[in-house]
């Protein structure tokens, strides 16, 4: 009895219904954890800080580097 | 609402301009919650933050031995090893330190657009315009082909993939607007992901321990969570003009970030259920194609078609550098594991590591 229309309408009412179920956090309180992550691991960020770890970084070994 | 057996009309409930009236009336109702809980911008909060220092990358390899446009690229966990595909149907796997080739595939289709390390490095995954994504067991044998298995079947080119925590399960992305998760051993279909309204881009599973999500990223200009048991959408998330080329999660996990046509990226953030930052400025007109995060999630790296990578502040939302290099589009681009290097792959047939 029910065509295509209805059960894709269906679906998306059943999406949407969902969706209302999930808890929201404010983005004053999501943005403080982000920077609190960032800056828990912005000392191992090797990218970030350009200080290689206890083994260095072997990219940057002169032994091994073949641009050209 | 029951209804007798003998009753054969419709519940109200379900006729569609109720259904209509219902979808409206929640969508009205999730805008007016996400505008409320909207209560300031991130980057204002992070522009009490100190500026960066000067970030300093440099080219310190450049892959030669496509031939034909790169068009993905993996890490494997050593951090060293590196499986990279190609237009021209070859699959390469690399050892980057010492810029060699340890493996070369050649496979039955050209436009190769998806290719995975697996994590026990044993075995990569390669798919594109053949619409399927197979593994090959990786080995000192010359011909590689003859341990190929193919695993995913679309109906339509394959343009991700990714093995799951283990080897024994591949998530894969489709042209077909579809994801589907796979069983390797026996290539059966374990779930499938229905949702997009256009071809699938790009995925990223969740990198929290629990691991049961992962976003898709598509031409419909969506970006849809989903929830990898029952194969649901959970959360879907819009904002982009045009398509998504590529998502990828915040180390966090709590956040992704999408790359799209629009030379735009956008940062969606899973509590706040909204956009909370856009990477984009007047100057940058070409498609953001590739993306990925810093290990802090500090940085996001983009590579554009304008042969570009960007270097953004995930917080601020400013542009801190950019990295030259490339001769042609830039197509996909992965920080290593331990986030000590960069690697990009671009149409120019190269790839290049940053650190």
């Amino acid at each position: 009895m029910s065509s295509s229309a209805d059960i894709s309408m269906k679906k998306t009412v059943e999406q949407l219904r969902r969706e209302k179920e999930v808890e929201r956090m404010k983005v004053s309180d999501v943005a403080y954890e982000l920077q609190q992550y960032c800056e828990q691991h912005a000392e191992a960020d090797f990218l970030l800080t350009g200080i290689p770890g206890a083994s260095g970084n072997p990219f940057k070994e002169k032994k091994s580097c073949s641009i050209l | 609402m029951a209804s007798s057996g003998k009753n054969e009309s419709t519940p109200k409930e379900d006729t569609i301009p109720s259904l209509t009236k219902e979808a409206a009336t929640l969508k009205e109702k999730l805008e007016e919650e996400r505008r409320i809980l909207h209560d300031v911008e991130l980057s204002v909060v992070a522009s009490r933050l100190d500026p960066l220092p000067p970030i300093s990358l440099k080219p310190r390899r450049i892959l030669k031995g496509h031939q034909g446009k790169v068009l993905c690229l993996d890490w494997a966990r050593d951090q060293r090893h590196m499986v990279t595909s190609s237009q021209d149907g070859k699959v390469i796997v690399w050892d980057a330190f010492t810029n060699t080739k340890e493996h070369s595939i050649t496979m039955p289709t050209t436009w190769v657009m998806a290719c995975a390390y697996a994590p026990s490095s044993t075995m990569v995954a390669c798919g594109g315009l053949d619409n399927k994504c197979s593994v090959y067991q990786l080995s000192q044998e010359e011909d590689l082909s003859s341990k190929k298995r193919a695993v995913a079947m679309h109906t339509s080119y394959v343009s991700c993939s990714t093995f799951l925590n283990s080897d024994q399960q591949i998530l894969t992305g489709s042209g077909d607007s579809t994801c589907a998760l796979w069983d390797v051993e026996s290539g059966q279909l374990l779930q499938s992901f229905h949702g997009h309204n256009a071809d699938v881009m790009g995925i990223d599973l969740s990198p929290s321990e629990a691991c049961n999500t992962f976003v898709s990223g598509g031409c419909d200009k969506q970006a849809l969570v989903w929830d990898m048991r029952t194969g649901q959408c959970v959360q879907s998330f819009e904002g982009h003009e045009s398509d998504l080329n590529a998502v990828r999660f915040l180390p966090s996990g709590d956040a992704f970030a999408t790359a799209s046509d629009d030379a735009s990226c956008r940062l969606y953030d899973l509590r706040a259920d909204r956009e909370i930052n856009c990477y984009s400025k007047e100057s940058i007109i070409f498609g953001a194609t590739s993306l990925d995060f810093s290990l802090s999630g500090r940085m996001l790296f983009v590579g554009y078609n304008d042969y570009s990578v960007n270097i953004w502040d995930t917080l601020k939302g400013v542009r801190l550098t950019m990295l030259f290099g490339h001769e042609n589009r830039v197509s996909c681009l992965r920080v290593s594991p331990d986030g000590t290097a960069l690697c990009t792959g671009s149409w120019d047939y190269t790839l290049r590591v940053w650190a």
